[in-house]
């Protein structure tokens, strides 16, 4: 039997990594605090649809990057209000900025890796989702998930050497 | 299991109190005490992901976002709970509205009825106006 939903409980504890997640796919302040809104207001109303609650945070970053593809896609629909890359950079506020500078640096990098490698990458920074979630979230085999953590890993810590000054204290690649 | 399949599995290890208890990490735990080389790139890779995690964390919501989620959570609860009545509620409603309206259908039809009354009388005046009065006079005696 499904317990209840104690959904101010789970916003207190999942806001901020839903958050980051989603200012990782928009790289703007805005959206991504549209997107955080927007998809609980989706559990709020699908909640009876939730059999699982162990299963919620899976759900909810599955919901959300739902929502993120399904905007894109009806960006893509209207070309005159298409955002390119460069401008959704010029979109992000000054103070996002400035308290995100090395989080940006992180999330300039993950921009560069292939793009099945980077949805697992920022499903275990970011969300801090086990394999297994991330299987669950982005509906793929559990050794696919290692896989690509794996290879993702090794891309990221190639470019963050590239990027990161020599004095910083990241591992070098190998 | 070779030392590329225990990095692969050790890729996706987060910390002993998360996935300590997950037993598809023990085997590569145990690959790690015989491989000096595997155990300095685990410890490496341990290190990038804290020093990724670390700066990630400083992705910081605005202030305002969890109170604004709250508000929209018992705006929506509030606006499902109005239409969302129980179909027993819904059916006692629907039968005291239309009990009343026949109701109120059947006491009228029992009444004088005032259209025909006032159609006669209607009727009457124009008659007066037309006829001459006195052959009602005369009709009447």
């Amino acid at each position: 039997m499904r317990a209840d939903l104690d959904l101010e409980t789970i916003v207190s504890e999942l806001y901020s990594p839903l958050y980051r997640f989603a200012f990782a796919l928009t790289r703007n302040e805005t959206q991504a605090g549209d997107l955080t809104q927007e998809t609980f207001l989706i559990l709020t109303r699908q909640q009876a649809q939730v059999r699982d609650v162990t299963k919620i945070k899976s759900w909810l970053f599955t919901t959300l990057r739902r929502e993120f593809l399904r905007g894109l896609r009806s960006q893509s629909s209207h070309p005159e209000v298409e955002l390119k890359p460069e401008h959704q950079d010029l979109l992000v506020s000054d103070s996002a900025v400035s308290q995100t500078i090395d989080a940006g640096t992180v999330l300039e990098v993950l921009a560069k890796i292939e793009e099945s490698y980077r949805m697992v990458l920022e499903l275990f920074y970011l969300a801090d989702l086990s394999y297994k979630e991330i299987a669950v979230t982005l509906d793929i085999p559990i050794g696919t998930v290692m896989s690509r953590l794996s290879r993702g890993k090794e891309q990221l810590r190639t470019l963050l050497a590239k990027t990161e000054p020599p004095n910083k204290n990241l591992p070098r690649p190998r | 299991m070779n030392s590329d399949a225990a990095k692969e599995i050790l890729s996706a290890y987060r910390s002993e109190d998360r996935d300590g208890a997950d037993p598809i990490f023990r085997e590569a735990f145990t690959q790690l005490e015989n491989d000096a080389e595997l155990k300095k790139w685990f410890e490496e890779q341990i290190d990038l992901d804290r020093s990724v995690q670390q700066k990630l964390a400083g992705i910081e919501p605005p202030a305002d976002l969890q109170a604004k989620i709250l508000a929209r959570i018992r705006g929506e609860k509030v606006r499902r709970s109005v239409f969302a009545l129980p179909p027993a509620w819904l059916a006692v409603a629907a039968c005291l509205v239309l009990g009343g309206l026949a109701l109120l259908y059947s006491t009228h039809r029992g009444g004088p009825d005032r259209f025909q009354e006032f159609k006669t009388d209607a009727l009457a005046m124009v008659l007066l106006r037309r006829v001459d009065p006195s052959s009602i006079w005369k009709r009447r005696t």
